[in-house]
Parts: structure tokens; sequence; C-alpha cells
């Protein structure tokens, strides 16, 4: 198991590498003079060239992309933003507590309203809650975040005035609309991951050897059936996390909340390649480590596989014996 | 009581024909028909393509039509959902938005299913050295979070409907390709692939011929589904001002144009937002009945 684990850290280098080529050939394709964007039209042609000069971006692609690479993979430098002139990582690490806490606390909102509706609907299956559940989480699906972010600004801000519409200045107040709007599409996801995975469970042997024995119906429910049904929903709250990360950009735009995603949104409209640059390779290392993350906490969850990864190990040293 | 017994074989003789005689379409079209809301979901979505494919017909004002008298009117008979802050028709806009919407939504479906037979035959079905090369790929592509990559990819392509659908369609290759390249591990060993091995037919042929039709249902199936993600996805992005842009009448792009004064008029969004929703909420159901037509097993 520790083996596999330093095999996947390792293999997130080669990954993040081929990340930053990928990434910073996209934008160096991308058409549009970023001196140009950043002295405005009225500058001219000897200006732009010597601007040109000074942010390196005359010089030849491999040139450029070589230094990049060893700036970020030798010295751990993001560089400077062309046109706030700050520090890209500084600025990462002020916006990051923002975003962190929009995907943590929505993901929880999720998982607290979506895992009891999916327990809810599988013991009930093909009655009255279980269609309620299944008609709910579908029609949540449907409606994108972003709307149903409108929606409540319009109720909860400007009819009923509780909550602030936008910005991070009444602290944790400000955050509950971003959440309940992450939250109102992933607890959909979760019931319905939920509902299946614990139908699953509940059609399984030992479940049936359990209430044979005679314990009664709820300790089936949470005591035999709710911890492995929980596995696949620990997986996709992870998943979820580190996909919102990157997701938030909407969300941050509509409440106007200074997290990495209005950062690197603006980042690309006005092209600044390195603001850009950093925010993709710092979210693509946290989802990478994240995936790696959620391998370890699975098998930490579920006996099985851990069993598996010892008869693995045990058989490679039994070879390497022989 | 002979009589009866034989009479009762004879029935379900005749029964057991008729099962054989229906063909697999006749028995999936039985399917689709006897499901409520798979019907209900294919109507809607029906409706809303007609709405939008006849909007010249239908709709009473140009969609560009600016009419500065007529500005943030409440809805009423002359303007079903009102007019905006130009005084344009938001009806009109948004039967005509449809057209962008849907064409998004379809042909991002469609290219991307294209690119994904193609990567995920060829990884599946040369395997080897190959094989773990594009998922290698894959896997680099799909940790770059999926709304940046298209956004960037946006940007560089410009704005556009077809540099959008391309943009859009590149995010949602990997997942299909890989669907389908373990479907296709899964047949290309079998003997009908093997005997048209022997017989030296072209590798690209034994894709097409005898590959693809026997692997291919899932992606098809993953494809219609995605329809509906792929407009929440499109309107996403011109809501953020990078796919269609205003004063086209997409439906994101109407909640974008919506955003500075919805705050005082919330009807504004109310129409493009039941556009969306209802139209991913009919695609979604559609596919569901159209999954449990096609592959019954995978009724959990």
């Amino acid at each position: 198991m520790v083996r596999y684990v330093i095999r996947r850290l390792l293999l997130v280098i080669p990954t993040v590498l081929i990340v930053v080529v990928f990434v910073f050939t996209l934008l160096y394709l991308t058409p549009g003079d970023p001196a140009k964007q950043i002295l405005g039209d009225t500058a001219t042609e000897a200006e732009l060239a010597g601007y040109r000069e000074y942010l390196g971006i005359n010089r030849p692609y491999l040139v450029q992309l070589g230094d990049y690479l060893y700036k970020f993979f030798i010295k751990f430098d993001l560089g400077e933003s062309w046109i706030y002139k700050t520090n890209i990582s500084d600025e990462l690490a002020n916006r990051l507590p923002y975003t962190i806490g929009i995907c943590i606390y929505s993901v929880a909102i999720g998982g607290i309203i979506g895992i009891p509706l999916g327990v809810w609907a599988a013991v009930n299956q093909d009655r009255g809650p279980d269609k309620f559940v299944l008609v709910l989480s579908s029609i949540m699906q449907c409606v994108p975040s972003f709307c149903i972010a409108m929606v409540l600004i319009v109720v909860f801000s400007l009819k009923l005035n509780w909550l602030p519409a936008y910005g991070v200045k009444a602290g944790i107040r400000s955050f509950i609309l971003p959440c309940i709007a992450v939250a109102a599409g992933s607890f959909a996801g979760m019931a319905r991951q939920m509902r299946s995975s614990m139908l699953e469970v509940l059609r399984s042997d030992y479940v049936t050897a359990a209430r044979a024995q005679g314990y009664s119906k709820w300790s089936v429910y949470f005591k035999h059936a709710l911890p492995n049904a929980m596995i696949p929903i620990v997986t996709m709250m992870g998943t979820q996390l580190a996909a919102g990360l990157g997701g938030t950009m909407i969300l941050e735009t509509i409440f106007s909340i200074p997290g990495v995603g209005l950062y690197v949104s603006g980042s690309i409209t006005k092209r600044d390649f390195p603001a850009v640059m950093g925010c993709v390779l710092f979210l693509s290392v946290t989802f990478c480590l994240a995936m790696v993350l959620i391998d370890i906490l699975y098998a930490a969850l579920d006996p099985r596989i851990k069993a598996q990864y010892a008869i693995k190990g045990k058989r490679k040293r039994r070879h390497s014996a022989v | 009581m002979n009589n009866k017994q034989s009479i009762i074989a004879e029935n379900a003789d005749s029964d057991a024909d008729t099962t054989q005689k229906m063909t697999s379409a006749k028995v999936f079209w039985n399917r689709i028909l006897h499901n409520r809301l798979a019907m209900f979901g294919g109507i809607v979505f029906l409706l809303i393509v007609l709405l939008s494919v006849f909007a010249n017909f239908i709709a009473p004002y140009e969609y560009m039509a600016i009419d500065p008298a007529n500005k943030f009117m409440m809805p009423c008979a002359e303007h079903l959902f009102g007019t905006d802050q130009y005084g344009r028709d938001i009806f009109s806009r948004v039967i005509y938005g449809g057209r962008w919407s849907l064409t998004l939504g379809l042909v991002t479906t469609i290219i991307s299913t294209i690119g994904a037979i193609i990567v995920g035959s060829i990884a599946g079905y040369f395997g080897g050295t190959v094989d773990a090369v594009i998922m290698r790929i894959i896997d680099v592509i799909q940790c770059v979070p999926g709304i940046l990559l298209t956004i960037i990819i946006a940007t560089m392509l410009g704005s556009g409907l077809l540099n959008t659908c391309l943009a859009l369609s590149f995010g949602a290759i990997w997942g299909g390709a890989r669907l389908l390249r373990g479907q296709i591990l899964t047949v290309r060993n079998q003997e009908y692939v093997e005997a048209a091995r022997a017989t030296n037919v072209k590798p690209f042929r034994i894709i097409i011929r005898y590959v693809l039709p026997n692997s291919i249902q899932p992606l098809i199936i993953n494809a219609c589904m995605s329809i509906g993600g792929t407009i929440m996805s499109a309107s996403g992005l011109s809501f953020l001002g990078i796919g269609i842009q205003p004063p086209l009448p997409e439906w994101g792009a109407m909640l974008n144009d919506s955003l500075s004064s919805f705050r005082h008029y919330p009807y504004l969004m109310v129409a493009p937002l039941i556009f969306i929703s209802l139209t991913v909420l009919s695609i979604s159901l559609f596919g569901d009945g159209l999954r449990d037509a096609l592959d019954p097993r995978m009724n959990a």
C-alpha cells in the first residue's frame, strides 16, 4: 500500500510536466498581443516592441517554455502577473481560503441533505418517498447553478433582505448563498448515488443474514448497510471537492467573491498569461493530489480493497524471492 | 378439459410466435412508448425544438428590434415574458435563442462523439503502447478542470458558434473515449473479430464493420444524455461572456445580459431560466427512457 501511494505521488510529477507544456502551448497559440492589451491602442510600435521584450514574449517558443519549466520545477516560482505586477503565488494564497471555503461548505451541505434523502429513498424503494426524491433530484440536476444563484439573490437578499447579495464583507453570512447555490446541484447527484449504492448493499447476502438474525430494521440499515454504502459517496464527495475548485468561477463572478475562480477568469480575458498558467497549474496539482488522497481514503474505508493491496504485495515479494 | 388445454397451448404458441416476430426495433418502440416520463420528455423537447425552428413564424416581434419607449415592461398580453432594458420582447428572444442553444448542444455532442469514436477505437482496438500513450494523455487532460480548459480554448479560438462548439467538445471527448475503449476491449478478442483478422481485412474496416456496431451503444446513450449537460455548460460559457456574445439571444447570453438589471427586474431572467431547465430536464427524461429501452439490464 505504501509503495502504491509513493508510486502514485511520483506519477503526479510527469503529469504536471505535461500539463505545463500543454497549457503553455495553448496560451502561446492564443491570438491577440498581450503588450497591446496592457498598453492600450494608443501605444506606438516601438513602445509595443519594447514591452514585448520586457515581458520576454518576443523570444522563440521553446526558449519561453524552457524558461517557464526551469522557474516552475527548479525554483518553484509561478512568476509575476503581467498586469498587476504582483506575485502569483501570494495572490493564490490570498484568494484560496474563499474558494476552498465555498467548496468545503457546499459539499458538506450537499452531503448533509443528499445522503439522508438517498437512504430514505432506498429504504422506501418504489414507494412515495423514493419517487419524490427521484423527481426532486432530476429537477435540481437540470437547473444550472448560476440560475439558482440568481433566484437566491432575488429572494433572500432583495425581497427578504436577509443575506448580502455580493462581496465577502459580511463574513460567514456572505458565503451562505453561494454555498447553497453550489450544493443545490450537488445534493441531487449525491442522493441518486446514495440511493443506488444503498439499494445494492440492501440486496446483498450479509444484510439478509443480519435481518435473519433478528436485528431491528434501523440497526440493519445504519449499522450494517450504511457504512458499506457510503464508500462510493466518499469518492464522489472528494471528486466534487476537487472539481469544485475549478468550477466556482461562475458563482464567484455572480457574487463578486475574490477567489481563485474570479482571478483566473479575469486573467484569461485580460491575456495575463502567467496568472492563467499559475492558476491552471495550481488547480491541476490539487486535483491530482486529491485523487491520490481519495484512493488512500477508499482503501482505508474498505478493508476488502486494503486486502487486495496486501495480496498483491505478498505475491510480488514471493515472485522477487523466486 | 383436453380441448381447453390445447387451446391454451395454442395461444401460448401464437404468443411466442408474435414475440419472436417482433423485431428489436419494435420492442424498443414498444418500451419507449409505454414509458410515460420518457414520452413526456420527448414531447416537451420536440415542442421546444419546433418553437425555435419555426421562431420566425411564431415570434410576435423581431428578436433584435429595439423599442426604447417600452423598456422594462412587466409580462403582459402583448409581451408574454415582458421586455428587457432595450425594449426587446423577451418571448421572441427566448424562442429565437433556442436556435443557438440547441445547435450548440447538438453540434457539440456530435463533434465530441466523433472524436470519442476515433480516439476510443484506436486506443481500444490497437491496444499495447498506443493504448497506454492515449490513456496517459487522457489522464493528463482530465487533470485540468474541465470548465477552465474550455474557457482557455474558447479564448484561443475566439467567439462564434462553431468555435464555441469546438471548445466545448474538446472537454467532452475524453470521457466518451474511455467508455468506448472499455467496451472495445471486451469485443476485440471475440471470434468474429478474429475471423475477420484472419481473412486479412484491414484494421479500419474491422473497426467500422465488426467492432463498432457491437460496442458503440453505451457511447450513443451517453451522448444523448450529455446533450442537456452540454447545453448547461454552453449557457454557463455565454453567461461568463466567452461563448455566444450578446446581443445574440443565446439563453446563457440572455441571462448575462440581464445580470446588470435583474436585481430590480427579476422577471428578466425567468424565461431563459425556464427554457434552459425545461430543455435539460426533457432531454434527461427522454435519455433515461432511451437507456432503459435499449438496455433493460442497466435499469437498477
